[in-house]
C-alpha cells in the first residue's frame, strides 16, 4: 500500500487527469528516430521548394471548424487574438463554431449528413470516430501529408498514436500528442469520517463497511447518493472491475469484459462471473441498509452534486479539477467538511487513453486540409498558440508562472476556460499546472501513473458494429432496462439476472460476443506483429 | 369520354381559380417542407453513408427494422403507447369539455378570466422542470407526499418501485399540463352557440343541466369528433420528453411507462443510425395511418362534414 | 337576470369549486418556479423546491442580468419570430381553412388529405435538415429559418376549418348573390365571424413560436440569433447533457448550471407570453356568428 490517503487541504490530487507521455512505452525508440530526422528536415527546408510556404502563398483562407459546447466567456476575444497570429503566420483565419452540449451527439452527425461545408471538427471514439470515418465523414489523410504540413506535430507524436487513428490504411485525424491517464478515486466528507471514528478506507471492505456505518448512523444524510448516472458504471468500476483489473471491451456494453492480465484476451460475460455475483451481494446489502435512496433510479443528480449539496457523505471524483473545486467549496461552507480522498483499489492497472479517444479530424469535403494541418501544427506544438487556445489571453485570463505553471485570474464560472477543440490537440509538454498544486504531488501522481499504467491493445480496440447494429441496439436496450436496477440492488437480483440473461440471448449476445472476440483477436495479432 | 373528363377538369380549374390561388401558399408549403423531404424515407431501407447521402447509400432491405423486434419488447411498448394515448384522449377530452362548459356558464367575470389564465400556466412549464418537481414530490426519503405520510406515522410509499401507479401519475400529469390548451378550443366552440337557443330552452323550463345536455353538448360534437380524430392520428406516438422526464427514465417503471419513442431512443443511444431512426418512425406512421383510415371512414359514413378528409 | 333555481345553485357550487381547484393546481408549480428563482442555491439543493423561499437570494437574476445583452437580444429575436410568425401564420392558416371549408369546392377532401397525410408520414429529420440547410440555405437566414417551418400546421387548419363549416351558408349565399368573390367573402365575412376560433388559434401559433427552441438548435450557429427558449432549453438540459458527455469522453466538462438560475431563466423566458391570453380573452364573445346572420 504505497499510496495512503491523506487530507487534501494541502493540495493536489487524487485523481487528477494526469497526462503522461507514452514515450516510455514500447516502440518509442524507432519513432524517436524518424521524428528527429523529420524535424531537422523541416527546419532546414528552404523557401524555394517548401510546400508550407507554397501553401501560404496561395492566399488567405478562412477555416471553419466545429467544437463542442457553447461559446465560453470571451470566446470572441481569444479567437480574435488567435486569428491575429494565424493571419501573420500562415495567412489563415479561423471561424470556430460550437455544437451546444444539449443533444450534441445528434447534432454532430447531422452536421455531417447535411453536406454543410466546413473544414475540421473535434472527434473521438466516444462520439463515433470509427463509424463516421467508415461512412466517409472524415477526409482520409496520408502520412506524407501530415509529415509535410504538420511536421512538428508529426515529430512529437509517436508512431503508435498515428496507428491508433488509422483505419484501413488511412489516417483520419491528428491525435492528441500524448495519452491521458485517468484514475477514479473516492472522496469522503472529513467531518463524517471523524464523527463515526472511521479510519480512511484503504480497500473495498473498509469502504463498504464505512458506508454501512454512515448509513446506519445518519438520519437526514445519505451515505452515498448514487443515481441514474450510475448507468456509466463507476460503482461497478471501483467495487468490481478495478479490483479484478477488467476492462469493458466495447464501450456501452458493460456485460462483456476482458481481464487486463489475460494474455489470451478472452472475453467473458460479467454476469456469469462469480465475483460479479459477489459484487451484487455487496450492492444489495448497501441498498438494503439505505446507503442510497430507494428512488435512486429516478434520481438524475450525480453523486457529486448531492455531496456538494450536503446531502451525502461520499462521491466518486473522476478529475482532479472537480475534487479541488469541490473541496474548496465545501470547506467554505464549513471548515470541518474538508474532504478526504482515497484509492480503495491501490495499485490497480491504469489504461492510457488511445489516440482515437480525442483528436482533430478533417471534414471529408474540406478544400483546405493542408491549412488545417498547418494550423493544428501550431496549436499543438507552439507554446504561444497552445497557451492562447487552452488558457486564454495572458494578463486577462491567467498569469503565467514559469513555463509550466499558471494562476487563473477569473472565477471558474466566468472564465474563458479554453476552446474545447483543444481536447483533441493536447500536448503534455506544454501543459501548465495550477500554481496551487504542489510539485511534490504532481510528481507523486506522475510516478504512480507511470508505475501502474499498462500498454494494451484494449485501449484502442473499437468494435466495428456495422453488421451488428440491430443486435447492439437490442442488447443496449436490455442492459439499460435490467442492469442498473440489479446493480443498485433495487430489485430481486437473482430474478433480474435470469431475465436479463434470457433477454440478452434473444437479443443476440452470443453472436456479438463471438464477433467481438474475432475482431479483438485479429486486432491483437495485428497489434503485436506491428511491434 | 376522356376529352369530356378533361373538359370538366379544366372547367373546374377555371371555376376554382380563386380558391386554388388561395390554397397555393399552403400547397407550396407542404410540398416544400413535407413532400420533398418525404422522399428521404428511403433511408429506412438503407445504410446511411455521408458520401452517399440519401440517394446513393447502399440498400439493406428491412435490416433497419430488425432491432425493434429482436428482444420482443416492441409489442409491449406499442401496447403501452396505445393504452396511454387512449387514456389521454378520454381523460383530457372529458376534463377539457367540463372546464369549457363550466367556464362558459359561470357568471363571475373576473373569477373566470383569472382562473382561465391560471389554467393555461402549466402549458408553459418545460417537462424537465415537471420531472424535477415530480421527483421532489414523490421520492421515497424526502418527497413531500412521503414526508406527509411519515408525519402521520404512516408507512412511506415507494412510488418509484410501483410501475402500475405510474399509469395514473402520467395520465394526471399529462391532463394537468395540457387541459388549459384544450379547454380553449372547446370554449371557443361553446361561445359560438346562439344564446337565443338557451333562452328558448329556459322558457321551456329546462334547468341548467338539461340545457347543457340538450344544447351545449350536441353543438360540441363536431369539435369533439375532429379533436379526437386528430389525436387518433398520433395514437402510436408518445411524447418523448414527457415519458422520459416524468418517470426520471427509471428502468423499473419501463414495463408500464415505456412507449415506442423512449424505447427507440434508448435502443439507438449508443450506436445511432439514421436508417434505424427512420425505420422506427415508419413503423409508427404505418400504424397511425391504418388507424386513422379506419376511423375517418367510419366517421365519414356517419357525417361527411365531421371527417378529416 | 336569471332566477337562481336549485340546479343552477348546484351547478355553481360544482363549477366554482372545480375551476378554483384546477386553477390552484395549475398555479402552484409556477409559484414554485418563481420562488425557487429567488432562493439561495444551497437551500434548493438541500431542501428541494418550495413555495416560499427558505433563504432569499437575488443572485440568479443578478447573474443573468449581469450580462443583459444576451437576454435582451434573445427577447428581440423571440418577439420578432412570434409576431411575424403569428400574423403570417394566422392569415395563411385561416385562408387555407376557408378554402377547405367551402362545400362547393369538390376537391376539398383531396386537398385535406394531401395536407393531413404529412402529419402521418415524414421523411424524418435527416432529409428535412438537408433540405433546409443545403437547398434553402437556412444557416445564413437565421430569421427566416426560425419562422418559416412553423407557418402552417395541419392541426390548426383543421380546427379552423371545422369552425368555418359551422357558419351558416345563408351568410355567404347573400354575399355571392351580390357578386362577391371567394377572397372577398373570406376577408369581409368569414374572417371577422371566426374571431373566437381565430383568437384561440392565434394564441396557439404565438405560443408555438414563443416556446420554440428547436429551430434555433437546428439552424442557428451565431448566438446573437438564438431565441429565448433556446437559452432556457440549454440551461435546463445542460446538467444531463454535460454529465453524459463527460462520462462518455472522460473529459471534465464545464460548470453545471445552478438550480436557481435555471428557474430564473424559466421565469424570464415565460415572461410576457402569459399576458397574451388575458388580452385575447375579449375575442371570446358569445353568439358572434348568429348575430351576423340576423344583422
Amino acid at each position: 500500500m504505497k499510496r495512503v490517503a491523506r487530507r487534501t487541504n494541502s493540495v493536489m490530487a487524487l485523481l487528477l487527469v494526469a497526462v503522461m507521455t507514452l514515450a516510455g512505452c514500447g516502440s518509442a525508440a524507432s519513432s524517436g528516430e524518424t521524428t528527429q530526422t523529420t524535424s531537422q528536415e523541416t527546419t532546414q527546408a528552404t523557401a524555394s521548394n517548401d510546400p508550407i510556404k507554397a501553401e501560404i502563398a496561395k492566399g488567405p483562407v478562412t477555416l471553419v471548424g466545429y467544437q463542442f459546447g457553447d461559446d465560453t466567456v470571451d470566446h470572441k476575444t481569444v479567437l480574435a487574438e488567435v486569428n491575429k497570429k494565424l493571419e501573420k503566420d500562415i495567412n489563415t483565419t479561423l471561424d470556430l463554431r460550437g455544437i451546444s452540449w444539449t443533444d450534441a451527439e445528434k447534432k454532430y452527425k447531422l452536421i455531417f449528413a447535411s453536406g454543410e461545408e466546413f473544414d475540421f471538427c473535434y472527434s473521438g471514439a466516444w462520439i463515433g470516430f470509427n463509424s463516421v470515418a467508415t461512412t466517409k465523414g472524415y477526409m482520409p489523410l496520408s502520412m506524407d501529408m501530415v509529415k509535410t504540413y504538420a511536421p512538428d506535430t508529426f515529430a512529437a507524436t509517436s508512431v503508435d498514436r498515428w496507428k491508433q487513428v488509422t483505419l484501413n490504411g488511412n489516417i483520419y485525424g491528428l491525435p492528441n500528442i500524448n495519452a491521458k491517464v485517468k484514475n477514479v478515486l473516492t472522496v469522503f466528507r472529513g467531518d463524517i469520517l471523524k464523527k463515526y471514528n472511521i479510519a480512511t478506507p484503504a480497500n473495498r471492505t473498509d469502504f463498504v463497511n464505512s458506508l454501512l456505518t454512515i448509513a446506519k448512523g445518519e438520519k437526514d444524510l445519505l451515505a452515498w447518493n448514487v443515481g441514474n448516472a450510475e448507468q456509466n458504471g463507476r460503482m461497478r468500476g471501483i467495487l468490481y472491475a478495478q479490483a479484478k483489473n477488467l476492462k469493458d471491451v466495447v464501450s456501452g456494453l458493460p456485460v462483456l469484459s476482458v481481464g487486463l492480465d489475460d494474455s489470451t484476451f478472452k472475453i467473458f460475460k460479467t454476469y456469469e462471473d462469480p465475483d460479479y455475483l459477489e459484487y451484487l451481494k455487496t450492492t444489495k446489502q448497501l441498498a438494503d441498509t439505505g446507503v442510497w435512496s430507494k428512488s435512486a433510479l429516478a434520481n438524475k443528480d450525480a453523486d457529486e452534486n448531492n455531496f456538494k449539496a450536503e446531502k451525502s457523505a461520499v462521491y466518486i471524483a473522476d478529475a482532479f479539477e472537480t475534487f479541488d473545486n469541490n473541496n474548496a467549496a465545501m470547506t467554505a461552507i464549513n471548515p470541518d467538511y474538508a474532504n478526504v480522498y482515497t484509492d480503495i483499489n491501490p495499485g490497480h492497472k491504469l489504461i492510457p487513453e488511445g489516440g482515437n479517444m480525442s483528436l482533430i479530424s478533417v471534414h471529408a469535403t474540406s478544400k483546405h486540409p493542408e491549412r488545417v494541418m498547418m494550423m493544428f501544427n501550431q496549436f499543438e506544438t507552439n507554446k504561444e498558440y497552445y497557451d492562447l487556445v487552452t488558457y486564454g489571453v495572458e494578463g486577462t485570463h491567467y498569469t503565467a508562472v514559469g513555463a509550466d505553471k499558471y494562476t487563473p485570474l477569473l472565477p471558474k464560472f466566468n472564465d474563458f476556460g479554453g476552446f474545447t477543440m483543444s481536447w483533441g490537440s493536447n500536448n503534455s509538454k506544454l501543459i501548465r499546472q495550477k500554481t496551487t498544486t504542489s510539485q511534490a504531488e504532481i510528481d507523486a501522481y506522475t510516478k504512480s501513473v507511470a508505475e501502474d499504467s499498462i500498454e494494451t491493445p484494449l485501449a484502442t480496440f473499437t468494435f466495428d458494429d456495422t453488421d451488428y447494429k440491430n443486435e447492439m441496439a437490442a442488447i443496449g436496450n436490455v442492459i439499460t432496462t435490467y442492469l442498473l436496477p440489479i446493480e443498485l440492488g433495487l430489485t430481486d437480483q437473482a430474478k433480474g439476472i435470469e431475465t436479463m440473461k434470457a433477454k440478452l440471448e434473444t437479443a443476440g449476445i452470443e453472436k456479438v460476443q463471438t464477433a467481438v472476440q474475432a475482431q479483438l483477436d485479429a486486432y491483437v495479432k495485428d497489434y503485436n506483429s506491428a511491434k | 369520354m376522356r376529352s369530356s373528363k378533361n373538359r370538366t377538369f379544366f372547367y373546374k380549374l377555371k371555376e376554382y381559380k380563386t380558391l386554388l390561388l388561395m390554397l397555393s401558399p399552403a400547397t407550396l408549403f407542404f410540398v416544400l417542407f413535407c413532400y420533398v423531404p418525404i422522399l428521404g424515407i428511403v433511408i429506412a431501407f438503407k445504410r446511411y453513408t455521408y458520401d452517399g447521402g440519401i440517394f446513393h447509400s447502399p440498400w439493406i432491405g428491412l435490416k433497419n427494422f430488425k432491432f425493434m423486434f429482436m428482444a420482443g419488447d416492441i409489442f409491449n411498448v406499442t401496447k403501452n403507447t396505445l393504452i396511454f394515448n387512449i387514456l389521454f384522449i378520454i381523460v383530457n377530452t372529458i376534463l377539457e369539455i367540463t372546464c369549457a362548459i363550466v367556464l362558459a356558464e359561470l357568471s363571475g367575470k373576473y373569477f373566470k378570466k383569472i382562473t382561465q389564465s391560471m389554467m393555461f400556466l402549466p402549458y408553459f412549464i418545460s417537462w424537465v422542470v415537471v420531472g424535477a418537481f415530480t421527483y421532489n414530490v414523490l421520492n421515497y426519503e424526502s418527497g413531500s407526499i412521503n414526508t406527509l405520510l411519515k408525519s402521520f406515522q404512516l408507512e412511506p410509499f415507494d412510488f418509484y418501485n410501483k410501475p402500475v401507479v405510474w399509469i395514473l401519475i402520467i395520465v394526471v400529469v399529462c391532463a394537468w399540463k395540457n387541459f388549459g390548451f384544450g379547454t380553449i378550443i372547446y370554449l371557443s366552440a361553446v361561445m359560438g352557440i346562439d344564446p337565443e337557443m338557451y333562452d328558448a330552452a329556459e322558457i321551456d323550463g329546462a334547468n341548467i343541466f338539461q340545457r347543457i345536455r340538450r344544447i351545449t353538448i350536441p353543438t360540441l360534437v363536431p369539435t369533439i369528433v375532429i379533436l379526437v380524430l386528430l389525436a387518433m392520428g398520433n395514437i402510436f406516438r408518445g411524447d418523448f420528453s414527457m415519458f422520459y422526464q416524468v418517470t426520471g427514465n427509471n428502468p423499473v417503471l419501463y414495463s408500464t411507462t415505456d412507449v415506442i419513442d423512449t424505447y427507440v431512443t434508448r435502443s439507438l443511444i449508443t450506436s445511432p443510425e439514421f436508417g434505424m431512426t427512420a425505420a422506427a418512425g415508419l413503423y409508427q406512421s404505418v400504424l397511425c395511418f391504418a388507424i386513422i383510415m379506419v376511423f375517418n371512414t367510419l366517421v365519414k359514413k356517419y357525417d361527411k362534414d365531421y371527417s378529416l378528409f | 337576470m336569471r332566477k337562481k333555481d336549485v340546479s343552477t345553485r348546484v351547478f355553481n357550487i360544482f363549477g366554482y369549486s372545480l375551476t378554483a381547484i384546477l386553477a390552484v393546481l395549475s398555479v402552484i408549480p409556477f409559484l414554485m418556479i418563481i420562488s425557487s428563482s429567488v432562493t439561495a442555491e444551497r437551500s434548493i439543493l438541500r431542501y428541494g423546491y418550495s413555495l416560499i423561499p427558505r433563504e432569499f437570494s437575488g443572485q440568479a437574476y443578478a447573474k443573468i442580468f449581469g450580462f443583459p445583452d444576451d437576454v435582451i437580444r434573445a427577447y428581440g429575436i423571440t418577439i420578432f419570430n412570434t409576431v411575424v410568425g403569428t400574423v403570417l401564420g394566422l392569415f395563411l392558416t385561416a385562408m387555407t381553412a376557408y378554402v377547405l371549408s367551402r362545400k362547393h369546392f369538390e376537391w376539398r377532401n383531396k386537398f385535406s388529405f394531401l395536407f393531413y397525410f404529412t402529419t402521418l408520414f415524414s421523411g424524418g429529420i435527416v432529409p428535412w435538415y438537408i433540405l433546409c440547410v443545403q437547398y434553402l440555405n437556412f444557416k445564413d437566414l437565421p430569421l427566416v429559418a426560425q419562422v418559416a417551418p412553423y407557418l402552417l400546421s395541419v392541426f390548426n387548419i383543421i380546427i379552423i376549418k371545422s369552425f368555418m363549416q359551422g357558419i351558416p351558408d345563408a351568410i355567404t349565399e347573400s354575399a355571392k348573390i351580390d357578386g362577391a368573390g371567394d377572397f372577398c367573402i373570406f376577408i369581409k365575412l368569414i374572417f371577422p365571424l371566426s374571431k373566437p376560433v381565430l383568437a384561440s388559434i392565434a394564441l396557439f401559433i404565438a405560443i408555438g413560436y414563443w416556446n420554440d427552441w428547436y429551430l434555433s438548435f437546428m439552424f442557428v450557429d451565431q448566438s446573437r440569433y438564438f431565441s429565448l427558449q433556446f437559452y432556457l432549453y440549454k440551461i435546463l438540459s445542460a446538467t444531463e447533457a454535460l454529465a453524459r458527455i463527460s462520462s462518455l469522453s472522460g473529459i471534465h466538462v464545464g460548470e453545471m448550471p445552478k438550480e436557481n438560475i435555471k428557474m430564473a431563466m424559466a421565469v424570464i423566458a415565460t415572461g410576457p407570453i402569459i399576458l397574451l391570453y388575458p388580452f385575447l380573452q375579449k375575442y371570446f364573445v358569445k353568439g358572434l356568428t348568429i348575430g351576423a346572420v340576423k344583422g
